[in-house]
């Protein structure tokens, strides 16, 4: 047979090669043209990876710029049961590491799951050492967690946050928004190892950080409010109390202290009735402590003068109802100063009787009872003021003198710093300033306060209310600080039973400001049914605790010709 | 030698072939004193051929270098911003890991300098609050100054 040409097997070839070429550029033509479209998106799911950029949560500072709360990036354990071929072995090698009960470990190991926390929130050298190990199944991820370094300090005003880092009680709460911020998107070009592809497609929406907290709380002086509470309830038996302390030129809280506390860091720990901020969630009768507005509403009316005298019983009836003095006392003449100053109810009902019902709830509401005081903290509480028209006969009287009406600590606080302030009515606040992600300070608008009563007037009430810290017959001379003159008033009011009628145990309570004819801070401390009763004995020694230590921590002048040995402070020295 | 740069011709029977000439000794090479019409025409266009069949490959060799030297560059470039890349990827990485630092450094201070870690620590070391405060009054003044006013030693003092 003859062999076939050279040139016919190169044909041949030439011939099945362009088949092949021919088959591949056919295949090349459906995949990049027929079907771009399909393979790049298939592609692009491949090598593009959407990732939410968490945003950082904001801190909360205290006046000094120290923080109260802070967010830390931890790392948890996580594990994928379903790729753990031993549990008992891994959690066996896992239990040392992370302090963890072997069987804990083994049963979540075990579980039908592809996720499962084993342990959260731990430190950077933890989670290194479980990284360490190598374990198949398991893994590290970063989560921010929330610290409160002040632990128990201010923690009913600072609030508390959940696992997911959202607030849930107090400032937390109130300013969530603010201090979570917004989170970001970056969408990146990742190989298959999940590296970033350097030159590949990315576009990053950076996240906005939240917003820091600066607040008007003065970490020493909240301190010792804090310190002062837990020796009054100790030392009285109290159930417990609050401490307000307020600037009453600004209407800035310095303290605002709950007794009992609680620590953020250990929520679960804690019962929910210790988180709530009774500052301005629980209402108290004031008791003669609201007197203070029963005598401004009448100096400023023009009912009654300082100085003229009054016949006072040591009882006095209306309709049904007797009201007495708390202590039995022959009829007495005393001036409109000294019922103030031995809180006489007779005295001071008698006043009231002058100006009417309607003019004393205008000044109560003026004063702020019945309201909100708008600081906008979760489960503040109106208190509770029934309008004149539903006054009882007897209500006047009642009203009067404190009772029938119940009030919030802040209420009770904001109403003296309205006196103080000569007047003029002051918005109480918490937040000093925000700072925003670019490290800007923003400054809250601080609205301009009504006036509630003239200065003349304020000033006389306030030398009224100087002689129930100075006077030898004042109830509050405890309260006196050596080298200030203090303005305030007590109270003893009896608790109505929750859920019945009739009353059981006390609220006892001071509030007064200091110095007098300046005044700096307002401090108003309630006790909450102390042994003994009489806040004169209990209230008082508190409250002269917490302001000499303020106006000594804010080196606030003494009172001009107060020196240390005053007078005021033998009798005060003789009271206890 | 002349190289006889012709085709090779057909060989004819040797009938056909014209008879050959008388074979001369011809004289040396004579310069030539009187220009050849178009000579120098066709000297020019032989030197021009010699020089263009020298520049091209050198054209070819250089745009060849030239756009290897582009290819290369490019490619060095890229390289570059990967490397620049990972770079500030690794920088990010570090950034946020002392940002972390930072936080947390931040927060041990807190801790440290809390009012009750404060308390602790003095009661540890002995201390106790103070039993009375002492107050000065007036101006402080280095003995010898100008304004020295000599307050008597205790009388500015108040316990």
């Amino acid at each position: 047979m003859p062999r076939p040409k050279p040139h016919l097997r190169l044909l041949a070839l030439f011939v099945a090669m362009l088949l092949c070429s021919g088959v591949l550029a056919g295949r090349l033509f459906l995949l990049q043209v027929m079907d771009s479209g399909r393979m790049s998106a298939i592609a692009s799911d491949q090598r593009l990876r959407t990732l939410t950029l968490p945003a950082h949560r904001g801190s909360i500072l205290a006046s000094d710029g120290s923080e109260l709360a802070i967010t830390l990036e931890t790392h948890s354990v996580y594990a994928s049961p379903r790729e753990v071929s031993d549990p008992w072995s891994v959690a066996g090698a896992l239990s040392p590491v992370l302090g963890v009960d072997v069987s804990v470990l083994a049963d979540k190991l075990s579980a039908d799951s592809g996720f499962v926390y084993l342990a959260r929130w731990l430190e950077p050298e933890v989670a290194e050492k479980v990284q360490a190990l190598d374990l198949r199944g398991l893994g590290v991820v970063r989560e921010p967690k929330r610290h409160y370094p002040a632990g128990t300090l201010a923690s009913q005003v600072i609030g508390f946050v959940g696992d997911e880092n959202k607030g849930l009680g107090g400032l937390e709460s109130q300013y969530d928004s603010l201090l979570t911020g917004r989170p970001g998107r970056a969408v990146l070009e990742r190989d298959p190892s999940g590296r970033v592809i350097p030159v590949g497609v990315s576009s990053i929406e950076e996240a906005v950080q939240g917003n820091d907290l600066v607040l008007t709380l003065d970490r020493q002086i909240q301190y010792e409010a804090e310190a002062a509470l837990a020796r009054a309830v100790d030392r009285w038996n109290a159930r417990g109390g609050t401490i307000v302390v307020m600037d009453p030129r600004t209407g800035d809280l310095l303290a605002m202290a709950n007794n009992p506390n609680f620590d953020p860091n250990d929520i679960r720990s804690s019962k929910a009735s210790d988180r709530r901020n009774r500052a301005v969630t629980d209402v108290v009768e004031p008791g003669s402590v609201s007197k203070m507005i029963t005598a401004a509403a009448a100096l400023e009316k023009g009912v009654v003068a300082p100085d003229e005298i009054m016949r006072v019983e040591d009882s006095l009836r209306i309709g049904d109802k007797l009201f007495t003095d708390s202590h039995p006392h022959p009829a007495l003449n005393l001036s409109f100063a000294q019922v103030l100053q031995t809180s006489s109810n007779v005295g001071t009902i008698k006043v009231a009787e002058r100006m009417g019902r309607e003019t004393l709830h205008e000044y109560l509401v003026r004063f702020g009872f019945g309201s909100r005081t708008g600081l906008g903290l979760p489960g503040e509480s109106p208190g509770i003021l029934a309008a004149p028209e539903r006054w009882w006969r007897t209500s006047l009287g009642t009203i009067a003198i404190g009772h029938g009406v119940a009030v919030t600590p802040l209420q009770l606080a904001r109403s003296y710093a309205t006196l103080a302030n000569g007047g003029t009515a002051v918005q109480p606040n918490l937040i000093r300033a925000t700072v925003d992600s670019s490290g800007n300070l923003h400054f809250p608008p601080s609205p301009a306060g009504e006036r509630v009563i003239e200065q003349d007037t304020a000033r006389a009430l306030t030398a009224m209310l100087v002689g129930v810290t100075e006077s030898s017959s004042g109830t509050g001379r405890a309260a006196a600080v050596p080298g200030y003159h203090v303005a305030g008033k007590t109270g003893t009011a009896q608790k109505p039973k929750s859920g019945s009628a009739g009353y059981s145990g006390y609220i006892s309570s001071f509030v007064g400001f200091a110095p007098a004819e300046d005044p700096r801070l307002v401090v108003s401390v309630v006790l909450d049914d102390p042994v003994p009763f009489l806040s004169g004995e209990t209230a008082a020694v508190t409250f002269q605790e917490v302001m000499e230590f303020s106006l000594r921590r804010l080196a606030v002048e003494r009172s001009p010709g107060m020196s240390e040995r005053s007078p005021a402070v033998t009798a005060a020295s003789a009271g206890r | 030698m002349a190289s006889a740069l012709v085709a090779p011709r057909r060989q004819e029977s040797v009938d056909e072939l014209p008879p050959r000439p008388e074979l001369s000794v011809v004289g040396g090479l004579r310069e030539r004193t009187h220009p050849v019409p178009g000579a120098e025409g066709r000297a020019r266009r032989r030197a021009n051929r010699k020089k263009v069949t020298h520049s091209r490959p050198l054209r070819v060799t250089t745009a060849a270098v030239l756009i290897a030297c582009v290819v290369f560059g490019l490619v060095l470039l890229h390289i570059h911003v990967a490397q620049t890349s990972f770079q500030i990827s690794d920088l990010q990485r570090h950034v946020a890991q002392m940002h972390s630092d930072n936080q947390r450094l931040r927060y041990e201070v807190a801790r440290a300098e809390s009012p009750e870690q404060i308390v602790e620590m003095s009661r540890v070391l002995g201390l106790v609050p103070p039993s009375d405060h002492l107050r000065l009054q007036g101006a402080v003044v280095p003995a010898g100054h100008p304004t020295d006013q000599s307050v008597p030693a205790g009388g500015s003092t108040s316990r």
